[in-house]
């Protein structure tokens, strides 16, 4: 084990660092998590929305959700840009881009002009559906600039008086921008967004199996474990598990069947209890069942934010980073309940989620039952117990170590 | 009055460890004013703080956000892995206080 830790730190840590450290994969992380609040608001909607089935007088409140949650591609397109450029420290005007950006994206959502003469933009992709385009089309915007920013066309002992060179600066990279996408959407008549779709669609696809989606959980676990936020990585799935859920609710409204099985609903129902590793069952082991001071005190100190899914502390106070005895049931949890997601849904179990629902911090039993209903309730807590019952000779031996250094140290 | 901008992804774990540090400040009549907020506000807030503690989660972005912060004449580390892990108030006020000292000298 110790020879994996030395390899994690030797080969591995330098190269997730190059991945975490990068400039752009921060900047798509910051831009999507600026919107969350929205998100929140549009999950909230989505969470009432349900009680129509059991009130059929409840309110249609779906309009809020449409333009908050519905904007989310919008919302990123405006802000990428600006935030690789911070990051890039160009210094230039930061609005110009974003505001840029936005028009591009709109350009390549494809409008077309109706009968009636309106230039008609397709709402649904301006939402979550609309994030891998917004993300390309604030990229490009901001490759523009910096390029822009690198060639200096104005020389300082330049005639031009200041406020037509800062004219210019902004101007030209405008111009670039707008020019390919009017070219390439106008011009050329392409569909950029469907084209992007289809780029991503095996991705997409991939995430969608069982092999694949297993993979994702048990590599964001494992960061985790060595200590990097779950951010990071759920910055890239957001798009594709929001993607798979739209679609899911996209069929489902049209009378489809919704075949995408895994999206953040089935995950944050039944394999976040905790957070990202299943935690809540550990830290009520501390609590009620560990003999050392330490995980005692750790128990108690942490469980609260553990009932909201929060587990950095109990991750760092054990600690549980680069901490092997605890590391592999971590791993093993995700493994075991993303499976678990997988089969319950193809038994049958539980129905494949027509909510969107990224309220990661409902403690998850609450959760799983308002998604997903009273099966939801019963799987949640099977994975609950399940996770405890993997945890508990990891937990056992390391709890022992410590009980052991304790009294040591007593005597 | 010292003004402490605790950040990590979503604000979200920060958010218990805030209020303990609140509680340690008003055990020892501390001044001190503490928020915390998501890793992409801190652009816009870093004005407005005289210190900044990352959440341990983020690690990979420590020193790329110290840098930021002595930019503009702000102090900026790490919050301790221990002290956050048992969301030790007294802990990280301590951690803070020390930073601050050393703006005094």
């Amino acid at each position: 084990m110790n020879k994996f830790l030395d390899w994690v730190t030797i080969n591995l840590s330098p190269k997730m660092d190059k991945i975490t450290r990068n400039p752009w994969v921060s900047s798509i992380q910051e831009s999507i998590y600026a919107v969350m609040p929205l998100i929140l608001f549009g999950s909230i909607i989505s969470m009432l929305g349900a009680i129509q089935i059991v009130i059929p007088a409840f309110p249609d409140l779906s309009l809020l959700s449409k333009f908050s949650f519905g904007l989310f591609g919008l919302f990123v397109a405006f802000l990428l840009p600006s935030k690789i450029l911070e990051k890039k420290q160009i210094n230039t005007n930061r609005t110009i881009p974003g505001l840029t950006s936005l028009g591009l994206f709109l350009m390549l959502t494809s409008p077309i002009v109706n009968e009636e003469g309106y230039l008609v933009i397709e709402f649904a992709r301006l939402g979550g559906g609309g994030l891998m385009c917004s993300m390309i089309a604030g990229i490009f915007v901001a490759l523009i600039w910096i390029l822009f920013d690198k060639t200096n066309l104005f020389k300082k002992e330049s005639a031009l008086p200041d406020f037509v060179l800062e004219w210019f600066k902004n101007l030209i990279p405008v111009a670039i921008a707008l020019s390919v996408g009017y070219i390439f959407s106008f011009v050329l008549g392409y569909d950029v967004f469907a084209i992007i779709q289809g780029l991503f669609a095996p991705l997409f696809n991939s995430l969608q199996t069982l092999p694949g989606a297993v993979l994702a959980t048990f590599i964001v676990t494992l960061f985790y474990s060595l200590g990097i936020s779950t951010h990071v990585f759920n910055a890239f799935l957001i798009p594709i598990y929001i993607g798979a859920t739209i679609e899911n609710i996209t069929n489902a409204s049209m009378g489809l069947q919704a075949t995408n099985l895994f999206s953040y609903e089935p995950i944050l129902a039944f394999a976040n209890i905790g957070g990202a590793g299943m935690h809540l069952s550990l830290g009520l082991m501390f609590i009620f069942l560990a003999k050392s001071k330490r995980l005692n005190g750790i128990g108690k100190a942490t469980i609260m934010p553990l009932i909201f899914n929060i587990n950095e502390p109990l991750l760092y106070g054990t600690p549980i980073v680069f901490n092997p005895i605890l590391m592999i049931p971590m791993w093993l949890n995700s493994i075991v309940c993303t499976t678990i997601i997988y089969f319950a849904q193809v038994w049958g179990f539980v129905p494949v989620a027509t909510m969107m629902n990224l309220t990661g911090q409902m403690p998850s039993f609450m959760y799983a039952f308002v998604v997903y209903g009273f099966n939801g309730l019963i799987l949640s807590i099977g994975t609950f117990i399940l996770s405890g019952l993997i945890y508990y000779p990891f937990f056992k031996a390391y709890d022992t170590q410590l009980a052991t250094k304790e009294n040591e140290i007593k005597q | 009055m010292i003004k402490v901008l605790l950040v990590c992804g979503g604000g979200a774990s920060t958010g218990f460890v805030a209020k303990n540090m609140r509680t340690a400040a008003t055990k020892i009549n501390q001044e001190i004013d503490i928020i915390a907020r998501p890793i992409s506000s801190l652009e816009e807030l870093l004005d407005s703080v005289d210190v900044v503690l990352i959440a341990p989660h983020f690690k990979f972005r420590a020193s790329e956000i110290e840098q930021e912060c002595n930019a503009k004449g702000k102090k900026a580390a790490l919050a301790n892995p221990e002290a956050y892990g048992m969301m030790d108030g007294d802990g990280l006020l301590s951690q803070v206080l020390f930073m601050m000292e050393d703006n005094n000298e």
